[in-house]
């Protein structure tokens, strides 16, 4: 008997607990969506920026310059009259130029964050292409100035959707003879580079075989150096070693910053992959593989 | 609750001793494994941690010497480059413009970060952070800071990856040494678990032999402390045992021997009479008289032997009530001092204070009427017999001392047991059943108290009774 009750108490709990979350994240998400055409307001608030509750509704949502002008004066309000003064221009590419005046002191981190805050208010708007700051005080002097694009501004380690970057994947076509190449997106993470994610993916899309783990990756002075699991060891459908190999070296070298790729396995060098490819040595980008 | 569980429970001792070893082990197992573990782990995270603050050290110093920037008059990509690689890490460098000037992942660079904790760092609020993110990294923020105060962040984002598998490593090996030591222990428990029930075997298939009757067969003595004991109980129990019956065939044998010696009185006096066809009447009448007197004494055992059952049984009621013991000693002396006086006896008796005690009347006078009178009948003629009452605050005592021919040194023991006479041939001349004594002495112990013999062979013999005045029932 005893036990049933305390069995009982414990559903009742564990359900009042489950309940409680389920409103909790109905509540955030209450919060965070936003009608169409709406904008939220962003503004300095101690070493962060933050968002009005209350999202604002544009009147004129296709034309960009009465949506601006709105915006700019509806933020005006959140900055406790330390936005004193604002000016702007849109080019015919949806350029906007904005000249703020920023009452009293003007601090490096209070001028990142008043930059950061009407970017991320305006960039919610699709139409603008890039957002041009010049900040000055209230005597004139020039405090900052910024071009920025809608990539410039890393919000590393706030929460939320993150960007995302087009890259190419190479895989083995479907003759067997050369590598085709794909295009995908994927998120621009703070703890996991996109190098990383493109194995990832590479390992995802059975272009390397699977059950493939990063052990480790480093890029140092444009050499990728990529240890693998013992699991790459594997085959994946018949698929020619040399067209494995380079679907990771052709989609890794596809980044910028780098230009070489060393494959390990589980730390240790391997002179003949699967008895064919030698990868004791960086491999380069091989175009001549690609079909 | 716990009994009806237990008595439901039909497993061997020798299984409970080793399921409980085996999971006592278990358990030490998991636990020491886990704790190892945890211990481990975080030792590593640790020491992941001084890595990251000490490389973080270094790079903070390289940066100030090359005015916060990557490529002049210092490169420090590669130098950055191999610090990730070798901490597992991401590293950002931004300079005083939160402009990251240095990103490892090579995605960032030329972004403007945004953060609170680079700008807290940055604006000198606070000196570095270093938290653990719950994915699995070590974040460490720490400035670059030179004469004119910060001119730049370093973030430094280390992987836990490396601990995770290092743990795992350390996990296989545990695993490893822990069916090892699970093997043992099991081994362990194995041996123990047969060395404990083994003297129990032995024990259980002497009580099959002492159920047949085997009461003489002892176990040796031998095993853990506690086994000893019950051995050495068990023995001694055997023992008894093996007194216990002999008494019984002895006193078995002693009922028939007294109940058969006036039978064959009666048979031979009856078979006289009869091959004698000269007998006449004074001769019959003499005979009779003789068969009688045989009747009355086979009647007088079979009498005493009935009192004696009776007090045996656990049953065996007592109506007891406030007597007192001045007047019953009174009343027993006028009885017997008739016969004293026909063989010149003299009985004096001694009371110090008047008794009056909670006692059954009729077991207690037939007790003491048995002593008195015993230590007139194995009296020297124109002896004496002294009786004495005392008591103090909690019991009476009563002495009985005669002049008589006393008791040998190896018949005190007996004097109390049934049929046992010191002088059998006096003893039937007497007219004693040879349960007088052992009468008395349970009447004693039935109310409590105690009976000692003093005797010398020849001089006589003392019996000295102790009583409690007030009865308390257990």
């Amino acid at each position: 008997m005893k036990k049933s009750i305390l069995l009982s108490l414990i559903l009742l709990m564990a359900m009042s607990l489950w309940g409680c979350g389920k409103n909790a994240d109905a509540t955030t998400e209450a919060t965070v969506s936003k009608n169409e055409n709406a904008v939220f307001i962003y503004y300095p608030d101690g070493d962060s920026i933050s968002r009005k509750q209350d999202s604002y509704q544009l009147k004129q949502p296709d034309s960009i310059v009465p949506s601006v002008e709105e915006v700019m004066s509806v933020s005006v309000e959140a900055y406790d009259g330390k936005l004193e003064n604002y000016s702007y221009m849109v080019d015919d590419d949806n350029n906007v130029t904005l000249d703020i005046t920023i009452a009293g002191e003007c601090t490096r981190e209070y001028s990142l964050l008043t930059m950061a805050a009407v970017c991320e208010t305006l960039f919610q708007m699709e139409m603008v292409e890039s957002i041009k700051i010049n900040l000055v005080t209230t005597e004139g002097e020039a405090v900052d100035s910024k071009l920025i694009l809608r990539n410039t501004l890393y919000h590393y380690g706030a929460d939320g959707e993150k960007p995302t970057k087009r890259v190419t994947f190479y895989k083995a076509d479907k003759t067997g003879e050369g590598l085709e190449a794909l295009s995908g997106t994927l998120s621009m993470e703070d703890n996991v580079s996109m190098a990383e994610n493109v194995v990832l993916k590479l390992e995802e899309i059975n272009a390397i075989p699977d059950g493939t783990k990063v052990n480790s990756l480093s890029i140092v002075s444009g050499v990728c150096y990529l240890d693998l699991s013992n699991e790459f060891e594997g085959t994946v459908e018949e698929t020619r070693s040399d067209l494995v190999v380079y679907s990771l070296v052709n989609s890794l070298t596809g980044f910028t910053h780098i230009s070489k790729v060393l494959i390990t396995i589980d730390g240790q060098v391997v002179n003949s992959y699967r008895g064919s490819v030698d990868l004791s040595v960086p491999l380069s980008f091989n175009s001549e593989i690609i079909k | 609750m716990s009994k009806i569980k237990l008595k439901k429970i039909n497993i061997s001792l020798k299984f409970f001793i080793i399921a409980s070893i085996i999971a006592i082990c278990v358990a030490v197992i998991g636990i020491t494994y886990n704790v190892f573990n945890k211990v481990y782990y975080k030792e590593y995270k640790e020491a992941i941690k001084v890595d990251v603050l000490e490389q973080g050290r270094i790079l903070q110093e390289k940066f100030l010497s090359n005015a916060m920037t990557i490529d002049n008059p210092l490169n420090l990509n590669q130098d950055v480059d191999a610090v990730a690689a070798m901490l597992s890490a991401r590293i950002i460098v931004v300079n005083g413009e939160y402009r990251i000037i240095k990103d490892t992942y090579g995605e960032r660079l030329n972004s403007i970060v945004v953060n609170s904790q680079v700008i807290q760092v940055m604006s000198e609020k606070v000196d570095y952070y270093m938290e653990e993110l719950p994915e699995g990294y070590i974040r460490y923020i720490c400035p670059v800071k030179g004469e004119e105060g910060t001119v730049g962040v370093i973030l430094i984002i280390a992987s836990l990856d490396k601990a995770d598998v290092i743990a795992e490593n350390a996990t296989r090996q545990t695993i490893f040494f822990g069916v090892l030591v699970m093997f043992a222990c099991a081994l362990i428990a194995i041996i123990i678990g047969i060395l404990s029930v083994r003297s129990m075997k032995i024990m259980n298939r002497h009580m099959e032999q002492a159920k047949e009757g085997g009461f003489d067969e002892q176990i040796p003595v031998q095993g853990f402390k506690e086994m000893r004991a019950l051995t050495e109980n068990y023995n001694d129990t055997m023992n008894k045992l093996a007194v216990l019956d002999s008494t019984r065939q002895e006193f078995v044998s002693n009922v028939s021997h007294e109940l058969k010696t006036p039978i064959t009185s009666m048979k031979v006096l009856a078979e006289s009479l009869i091959q004698n066809e000269e007998a006449d009447l004074p001769m019959y009448k003499e005979f009779m008289s003789d068969i009688s007197e045989e009747i009355e004494r086979e009647s007088k055992i079979i009498s005493d032997l009935l009192t004696l059952v009776k007090m045996d049984k656990k049953s065996a009621e007592m109506n007891i009530e406030e007597v007192d013991i001045n007047a019953l000693l009174e009343i027993i002396l006028k009885r017997v001092i008739p016969i004293a006086n026909s063989r010149g006896i003299e009985i004096t008796y001694e009371s110090y204070r008047e008794v009056k005690a909670d006692v059954d009347e009729v077991k207690l006078s037939l007790a003491l009427t048995n002593i008195i009178e015993n230590a007139v009948k194995y009296n020297v003629d124109n002896g004496w017999v002294n009786v004495t009452l005392n008591a103090d605050h909690k019991y009476f005592y009563i002495k009985v001392a005669d002049s008589g021919v006393g008791i040998p040194d190896d018949c005190k023991e007996q004097v109390f047991e049934r049929f046992y006479r010191v002088d059998k041939a006096r003893s039937r001349d007497t007219g004693g059943t040879g349960l007088g004594l052992a009468i008395t002495k349970n009447v004693i112990l039935m109310h409590k108290g105690t009976i000692k013999l003093y005797s010398e062979s020849g001089e006589g013999s003392t019996f000295t009774i102790k009583i409690p005045i007030k009865r308390v029932e257990n």
